[in-house]
């Protein structure tokens, strides 16, 4: 190919790929592009079905190879058949954000693999370069083409967690890097079979890299084989419908999700919404708060986002543009067309992004970007954001989805000499054991999961233990842990780990710094926790096994250990050997809606069942009990008790404004709203804003409805020091939760966390209302 | 040789099947009598006396094995009318059942479920939050003890959750199938303190890595002791007192056949044995006509249930999933898909797209055609537009149908589509039964298996209607119908004939080449434990064969394949030839060199089945009449949409009931019975075997190309 190839090959390898609209081909690959227009509604249902379970049976196939905890418990990885052209058709309900990388990862092939070394029938590429389209390194694409008479027909693809490739840190998190060297090499699109023939040089090539080879390699047989089962499957249904039909509902599932989605955003005024937030962690000993800031603007039925507004990349918790971009459909998969069946490709034609190339979220290479944070902090930003965007609309509120499970990545990476005195890497996966976010309409879901996988699990204890010297002292759940809100979170785990039979053994307190928690609660709803580690070095925990106690609870931990706290937070190689113990408390799913709206009844319930402490009930939701047992409530002093607390929270808002606005004279046909709790009135030329619970006017579309509020701010340890840590002990600022609160009725209306000084921006600016 | 009784007790009758002496069947019918099971069980088995000449008494004296399955346990479940189970856990662990791996809301749910959290919900739970208990003790992956069992805080766990109220106590202590001494310790304890207290240990019930699924197995266990207990007491002693001499064996998920005593302490076992009865029926009648290889499919109002016989054997998983709790459960692989005459067709309003299901009208209000307040265009509605139904003849007359309702129900969704309503109804029928024909292929294809290598049977109300479509989209070029009573009473048949199964399994971990003394000492331990088994069931002790099978993995692997492993003393070519096998097996299924040679073979568990063959009904067919049909067998003509021709024809009508043996039936053609319809498609033949089946044939190529006859 031309030198002109070479370039933007080199370009995409540093800058990060971002294909074209005409993707640069040479004609020597032959496409096959023909498809049915006219594909009946019957053919069109029979054949989705088909491609569906297709698809699943490619994924369980891997699982049933794999000899990987994190693929065969965890369900860390996704598969997904493309068109010709790369296009994701259908993914499965594995790990979303892989889908949003799936069709960069084939076209990157397509636009510079085709010349050199060719396309052909047989064979299987492998990459995990995350500049082409890839989390990080360890998530590893094994894809290959599909062939129906000598043109290229489609591509089956699958991207797989692997355990051990290589770098400074066992697992390869590393969570010290400055730059990407210090991680494991990201290899760009290899043909790893020809024609149907492995590779052996390639394949010594991937493994050798591997602290745990021969892993590795069962890993490639197992991607390997999936590939090579789902293409024979797609080969027998175009044998029994004919490419152009089979093509033809490929085209139209995209279509219809296409149109599914636009018919959602349909309900959605135009405008632009914006969240600023603040995550932490880049490096191990970095104290400062690095900016993230994301922005939707939504123009007829197309929505841009833009990360403008990012602080430059950083430390290790970095992610190159297309892992943005597939975070950003990880999020809208679910809450846009959650009835589309995962099809990427036509949920990407109605989302447009425009990155700040060099900030934490497009990074340039040779940022690091290993630790997998920037994805998640990606994910959880946009599905907030979109969730609020999806608040305007009266018919797609239903979707809305707090911060759930995994918000703010924690790991626990472990690594050493294992039973059998054999070195180890290896994790278990109760650092995303949470629940889901609150709904708009319900509680979340306990223990219901995390934002990047309809179907990731922890594991069983017994399962980890056979494979890590350790004992799990307890694995419980956590009841009161979800956010407040109208709605709560869902309830999460805590998990306490002492090792067992090793003589050398470690584990990670990693990820994010959990004092800034990512778990925004939607519409005035509380944040859920970013979570907490404990440890403790060298107790008396083997003697006190020996005398036939089992200490395993926190408290009994922390009576054993009374020295215990909290480790560095990013620190790769804490103790975990006999005698050393290990505590950790997931993030947790975060609420909905402010808790003083939430039923009595419902708050009795929580204090009886243990989710919410009596003390809780009053101070936080506003509900008085009756008697010890707490199962019932009083009314008229929890109406008291919530007016008394709604005047308080005016009385000492951090500001207000001077005088009201009154009240909304006009009444409105239709329910408009710029945000769940801001309803939108056309009145002439303007677009009023008022609560949407005492019709209190906070401002127009021009000044926004903050300027309008009562600003609320409590530091976020005053929600419960328990399990919200102090932002002071790993950053240099101060955290607060600041609620928007209507001025008059005093109802919390949205809320931010921020430095208590930060200026307030405007999150949503309404430009026009919506169509349908 | 004296009778061998099956009695099945299903939704509406209780069968009881009578095999002879000679191999003749003999079947007795009365209604099932849900609150008191056992009064059917005994009218079913007088009305077959009766039919024999025969007092109760006199039949039961001079039977041989009398065996049984039960949807008793299946109902407990369902209706949640189980035991009040106490959990004792390790210290540290009982909040395992809440946590469910995290997985518990996206288990065994709908796919509309799974991709949608705002849709889905935890699953109720078998075991009240207050009613878990921990108990200090300690055990690690290889079986050491880290921590002995508290007995004090044991004893004092059982009596806090017996006074609470628990009726039933499951035990499940982490890694106790690598070591069971604090278990049984416990179950001493416990069984001390409060005698006749169901008490279910993990370790016995599931013995397998992975504490969730583990305790979660044994908690439903406990939740089905007291019931299945008493139940399956007061049929062995009324049986007894009808002067039956044997045990009564009950019918296990696994497919065997065990006595009351294994099912008192594992009635989890119980769940779902009605289906697999019928299953290991269509099995032993499948190898007793030389056709072993069987894919089973009974479509029935909800539900669509595929299992795959091969050589003669169900296919077992080792977990399954009931109320979204994942259970280590050794069960006949039944797949449900909810796909059935009751699923609801609906359009997809912004993408023009048809769907079926998941919703379904079910019994209540039933399809538009029932009359019974349904209006939403069902399955069954389509199957009455496109005339394969018969109005007044539907379920025997039982119920009239009302074709208007079912048009009217249909025509908006075909507006919507663009179709006429006969296009409409056969693309409803043709999306169902595909989604029929994804199953079948997705059980047997990632198994290895080619479909079109089996005979495919169509049970239940519905499947005789829809085999034709959802064969044809795999390849399967004939399917058989059992006509007659024959579906009805195959599951009755099934356990009066089905042979004596049992299985042992025991953790065992070895890396090839695997030491032949320890794995010969390991499979005669087993197979001793296995043949304490036997006893009065009919079978006598020299027949019963011993399998085993060992389960291996290729190094580093997480899941194992099963693989047959050879009898007696084994030397180093017997133990080579456990790792052969376990090879051969795995490149079948996932194709050769998937596996990771160079990391070895590991060696997880062994087995042994235990198999005690009954003597078979004869499967000598009647003598075939002539290929012509009477002309008194065929009831009419009526118009029926035929989506391969894209048009109404008018298609004979036959009545079943007066075919014989040999006739042969050309398609297009619908053959009524009294619970369900047979539709022989244009291009396929139909012919009454010798043994009273309906055997339908497409023509080589055939093939419904075209859906919905909208096209061209």
């Amino acid at each position: 190919m031309s030198t002109n190839e070479y370039q933007r090959r080199w370009s995409s390898l540093m800058e990060g790929y971002v294909p074209p609209d005409e993707l640069a081909l040479p004609s020597s690959l032959a496409l096959h592009s023909e498809h049915e227009e006219e594909i009946d509604p019957v053919t069109y249902e029979v054949l989705r079905s088909r491609l569906w379970s297709i698809n699943e049976d490619h994924l369980n196939t891997v699982r049933r190879i794999s000899g990987s905890g994190v693929t065969v418990y965890v369900w860390d990885l996704n598969t997904s058949i493309q068109t010709e052209l790369g296009d994701g058709v259908v993914f499965g309900p594995g790990i979303l954000f892989f889908a949003g990388c799936a069709d960069l990862v084939v076209k990157w092939t397509l636009e510079h693999r085709s010349g050199n070394v060719g396309i052909h029938e047989g064979d299987v590429f492998v990459q995990d370069d995350p500049w082409v389209g890839t989390n990080h390194q360890m998530d590893v694409a094994v894809y290959a083409p599909i062939f129906v008479d000598g043109a290229l027909f489609c591509w089956v693809y699958n991207c797989v967690h692997q355990q051990e490739l290589g770098g400074v840190e066992p697992g390869g998190f590393v969570q010290q890097a400055p730059d990407t060297f210090w991680e494991a090499t990201g290899f760009p699109p290899m043909k790893l079979v020809e024609g149907g023939t492995w590779r052996e040089d390639l394949v010594d090539a991937w493994i050798r890299r591997s602290r745990l080879p021969e892993l590795c390699h069962l890993e490639l047989k197992s991607q390997v084989s999936g590939v090579e089962f789902a293409r024979a499957r797609i080969k027998e249904a175009i044998d029994d419908y004919g490419p152009k039909v089979v093509k033809g509902v490929m085209r139209r599932m995209i279509d219809n999700t296409e149109r599914a989605v636009r018919r959602r955003l349909a309900s959605v005024p135009d405008g632009e919404w914006r969240d600023v937030r603040y995550c932490a962690g880049g490096l191990p000993d970095d104290r400062s708060l690095h900016r993230l800031e994301l922005t939707i603007a939504k123009r007829d039925t197309t929505l841009t986002f833009s990360n403008s507004g990012t602080d430059d990349t950083y430390g290790s918790f970095n992610i190159p543009v297309g892992v943005w971009r597939g975070s950003v459909l990880n999020a809208a998969l679910p809450l846009l067309a959650h009835d589309q069946y995962l099809c990427g490709a036509g949920v990407l034609r109605c989302l447009r992004f425009e990155p700040r190339l060099g900030s934490i979220t497009a990074a340039r290479h040779p940022a690091a970007v290993s630790t997998s944070l920037g994805t998640t902090n990606a994910i959880s930003q946009a599905m907030y954001l979109i969730s609020k965007m999806l608040g305007s609309s009266a018919s797609e509120r239903r979707n809305m989805l707090a911060a759930s499970a995994h918000h703010t990545q924690v790991y626990t990476q472990m690594f050493g000499v294992d039973q059998g005195g054999s070195p180890y890497g290896n994790f278990p996966f109760d650092g995303i054991g949470g629940g889901s976010g609150a709904f708009s309409f319900r509680d979340g879901i306990d223990h219901g999961g995390s934002i990047i996988s309809p179907k990731l699990g922890i594991g069983n204890a017994e399962e980890w233990e056979r494979v890590i010297p350790f004992l799990y002292l307890y694995r419980r759940e956590v009841l009161p842990g979800g956010g407040h809100g109208r709605w709560r979170g869902g309830a999460g785990i805590v998990t306490g780990w002492t090792g067992h039979k090793t003589r050398e053994s470690y584990i990670s307190s990693g990820g994010l710094l959990q004092s800034v928690t990512q778990g925004n609660g939607l519409s005035g709803g509380y944040p859920g926790t970013g979570g907490t580690f404990w440890s403790a070095a060298g107790t008396e925990i083997a003697a006190r096994l020996v005398a036939g106690t089992l200490p395993a609870t926190p408290a009994e931990l922390r009576q054993l250990a009374p020295d215990g706290g909290a480790p560095p937070p990013k620190k790769f190689d804490n103790p975990l050997a006999a005698g050393d113990l290990f505590e950790v408390m997931p993030p947790m799913g975060a609420g909905h809606g402010d808790p003083l709206l939430r039923e009595p009844g419902r708050v009795a319930d929580d204090v009886a069942t243990g989710r919410v402490s009596a003390e809780d009930a009053a101070r936080i939701y506003g509900v008085v009990l009756q008697g010890e047992e707490a199962a019932t409530w009083d009314e008229d002093s929890t109406a008291e008790r919530r007016t008394a607390m709604r005047e308080t929270r005016l009385s000492g808002a951090r500001s207000r404004p001077e005088k009201p606005r009154g009240k909304l004279s006009i009444s409105s046909a239709a329910a408009t709203f710029a945000i769940e709790n801001v309803r939108l009135t056309v009145n002439g030329e303007a677009m009023l804003l008022s609560c949407e619970y005492c019709d209190e006017l906070l401002g127009d579309a021009s000044t926004g409805y903050r300027a309008g509020c009562a600003r609320v701010e409590t530091p976020l340890t005053d929600i419960d020091p328990h399990i919200f840590l102090d932002p002071r002990s790993q950053v240099d600022d101060d955290l607060v939760l600041r609620h928007y609160a209507c001025p008059d009725c005093g109802t919390f209306l949205d809320a931010d966390i921020c430095r208590p000084a930060d200026p307030v921006y405007d999150d949503v600016v309404i430009w026009g209302l919506a169509t349908a | 040789m004296g009778f061998l009784v099956g009695v099945d007790i299903g939704g509406t009758f209780t069968d009881c099947a009578v095999v002879g002496d000679a191999g003749g069947v003999t079947v007795g019918k009365a209604p099932t009598t849900p609150a008191e099971p056992a009064e059917g069980f005994f009218s079913s088995i007088r009305v077959a006396a009766e039919l024999l000449g025969l007092t109760d008494r006199e039949m039961l004296g001079n039977t041989d094995r009398l065996a049984h399955g039960t949807t008793t346990g299946t109902n407990a479940v369902v209706t949640r009318s189980g035991a009040r189970v106490g959990l004792l856990a390790t210290k540290g662990h009982a909040d395992s059942i809440r946590i469910m791996d995290n997985t518990g809301r996206a288990t065994g749910v709908p796919l509309e479920e799974l991709l949608h959290p705002p849709s889905s919900s935890l699953p109720a739970p078998f075991v009240e939050r207050g009613l878990t208990r921990e108990v200090t003790e300690r055990i690690d992956y290889a079986g050491d003890i880290v921590v002995g069992l508290h007995e004090g805080e044991l004893v004092q766990a059982a009596a806090d959750l017996v006074q609470a109220g628990a009726e039933a106590l499951a035990v499940c202590f982490l890694w106790s199938f690598m070591n069971s001494e604090h278990e049984l310790r416990a179950a001493e304890l416990v069984s001390a303190a409060h005698p006749g207290v169901h008490v279910s240990l993990s370790h016995a019930v599931a013995p397998k890595v992975g504490e969730y699924p583990r305790m979660a197995t044994t908690i439903l266990n406990a939740y089905l002791g007291p019931i299945m207990g008493a139940y399956t007491r007061e049929i062995e002693s009324r049986a007894a007192e009808l002067g039956y001499r044997h045990d009564v064996l009950v019918m296990h998920c696994n497919g065997g056949l065990a006595r009351g005593e294994r099912v008192r302490e594992t009635p989890i076992l119980t769940l779902q044995s009605g289906p697999v009865a019928g299953v290991i029926a269509t099995g032993e009648f499948g190898r007793a006509v030389g056709a072993p290889d069987v894919i089973t499919t009974d479509m029935g109002g909800t539900t669509f249930d595929v299992s795959v016989i091969e050589t003669g054997r169900p296919l077992v998983r080792d977990e399954t999933v009931i109320e979204q709790h994942r259970l280590f459960l050794n069960m006949v692989d039944v797949q449900s898909l909810g796909a059935g005459g009751g699923s609801i067709a609906w359009v997809d309003e912004v993408t023009g797209t048809l769907h079926v299901g998941p919703q379904s009208a079910a019994a209540d209000p039933g399809p538009a055609c029932y009359g019974r307040g349904g209006t939403e265009p069902t399955v069954t509605d389509a199957d009455l537009v496109l005339g394969v139904l018969d109005p007044d003849r539907f379920l025997g007359g039982r119920l009239t149908l009302d074709r208007a309702a079912a048009e009217a129900a249909i025509r908006p969704i075909a507006e919507a589509l663009g179709l006429t309503v006969d296009e409409c109804a056969a693309g409803i029928v043709r999306v169902v039964d595909s989604r029929m024909s994804d199953l079948i292929r997705s059980m047997t294809v990632q198994r290895g298996l080619d479909p079109r290598n089996f005979t495919l049977y169509a049970y239940g109300g519905g499947a005789g209607a829809h085999a034709g479509l959802y064969t044809d989209g795999l390849g399967i070029r004939r399917f058989v119908v059992p006509l007659r009573d024959a579906a009805s009473i195959w599951s009755a048949v099934g356990l009066a004939t089905a042979d004596l199964l049992d299985i042992h399994e025991q953790p065992l971990f070895m890396h090839d080449p695997f030491d032949p003394g320890t794995l010969t000492a390991a499979f005669d331990a087993l197979e001793r434990q296995a043949q304490g088994g036997p006893g009065e069931t009919g079978v006598s002790a020299k027949d019963v064969r011993l399998e085993r099978y060992a389960r291996c993995k290729y190094g580093l692997q997480v899941y194992e394949v099963q693989a047959p492993a050879p009898d007696g003393p084994l030397d180093e070519a017997g133990a080579r030839a456990v790792a052969d096998a376990f090879e051969e097996v795995y490149a079948r299924r996932y194709g050769e060199g998937a596996g990771y040679r160079q990391a070895g073979i590991i060696l997880t568990a062994i087995g042994v089945r235990v198999h005690g063959p009954v003597r078979k009904p004869a499967a000598a067919g009647a003598s075939l009449a002539a290929e012509t049909p009477e002309a008194a067998a065929q009831v009419g003509e009526r118009d029926v949409y035929w989506a391969e021709l894209r048009a109404r024809t008018p298609t004979p009508v036959w009545n079943g009931e007066q075919l014989a043996p040999g006739n042969v039936v050309g398609g297009p053609a619908v053959v009524e019975l009294p619970d369900t319809t047979v539709v022989v498609r244009p291009h396929a033949t139909l012919e009454i075997d010798a043994f009273g089946s309906a055997v339908v044939t497409a023509a080589a190529g055939a093939g419904v190309t075209d859906p919905t006859g909208a096209r061209g």
